[in-house]
């Protein structure tokens, strides 16, 4: 992320992993507020072709200047500046489960016939049985994927939203403006959130409001700083 | 229907594994129907949310699909079993 000639927070066109180690250095040199100059409102598509959008898959976890994405209540001026998810990495636990699931009736072929030797079924039951089975497997990944999917989180250039599923029936979906918003953190606490670099970030906002928490954020450094940096705009545009 | 034969029938469908499989099969698919259903809407409604251009479309007919396969399971159990 850096600021343009006018002042307005631009992300950068490649992404994190792209950039060299001396651009890096320089980001990092670079001090993290908002220049005393102010700028005019730009119109939106002046500012949209300044930057390169990315077109997340259906994996990403992270996505800047996300493409092909949009919201309920989406206002047509607003752009969606950050797409963020639980990293991918987490999903490993079902991942591995279901592998494990579509594995087990293989393992299971010979026992159950050991076990039950009674057992006089006939081939178009077992295979009904068989299919029932697999299809609740299958049942399984789309929920569980379905939760990390659409437990998501967006910032744009007017308000956070953090949209909750925490089951397949359970949604909660809550916003705040930027400038309700006081103070960003994450912590990042462990050897595994160390290794594939995510965290939990705390959004806090002012008075009674709900605070905000994304829950095992990729890149939590690279969310705290933009977040950090839209509020820092937010001020600096409310007490010039 | 003398009460020797119905009791005869009777025993002659709790030793019949296929029946009651049967039975089991066509009581847990019509569960797991109304499970897929919830799922397939949930699919839909949350994609209104948030909505994916590319994948979107794709992950709703992966929920379509499951639907469709519940409920083709449970119309061969009705009928071919």
């Amino acid at each position: 992320m850096q600021n343009n000639l006018q002042g307005e927070f631009v992300l950068n066109n490649t992404t994190s992993s792209q950039k060299t180690s001396e651009e890096k250095i320089t980001q990092q040199d670079t001090p993290l507020t908002v220049p005393e100059q102010k700028q005019k409102k730009e119109p939106v598509k002046k500012i949209l072709s300044q930057r390169v959008h990315n077109r997340p898959h259906f994996f990403s976890s992270y996505c800047e200047y996300p493409e092909g994405i949009t919201f309920e209540n989406q206002n047509p001026d607003e752009i969606i500046l950050l797409l963020i998810r639980r990293d991918f990495i987490t999903n490993l636990p079902w991942i591995l489960g279901s592998i494990l699931l579509a594995v087990v009736p293989f393992a299971l072929a010979s026992i159950i016939t050991f076990i039950f030797p009674n057992l006089l079924l006939s081939q178009t039951t077992q295979a009904v049985i068989l299919a029932f089975y697999y299809v609740v497997v299958f049942g399984f990944i789309l929920t569980e994927f379905a939760i990390w999917y659409f437990n998501v989180a967006l910032v744009t250039n007017q308000r956070i939203i953090d949209v909750d599923v925490s089951g397949i029936l359970f949604k909660d979906v809550a916003e705040t403006q930027l400038e309700l918003v006081q103070d960003v953190s994450y912590n990042q606490n462990g050897a595994v959130r160390s290794i594939f670099d995510y965290g939990d970030i705390l959004v806090q906002t002012a008075g009674t409001l709900p605070n905000f928490e994304f829950d095992r954020a990729p890149q939590p450094s690279s969310i705290v700083r933009i977040i950090g940096n839209l509020i820092d705009k937010e001020v600096n545009e409310k007490n010039p | 229907m003398s009460g020797v034969e119905l009791i005869q029938q009777i025993i002659a469908i709790v030793t019949n594994q296929n029946l009651i499989a049967k039975g089991i099969l066509i009581i847990l698919l019509t569960m797991y129907l109304l499970f897929s259903l919830i799922l397939s809407r949930q699919i839909f409604l949350l994609n209104n949310t948030v909505n994916q251009v590319t994948f979107s479309p794709v992950f709703k007919l992966l929920g379509l699909i499951h639907l469709v396969l519940v409920i083709g399971l449970l119309f061969f159990t009705l009928t071919a079993l």
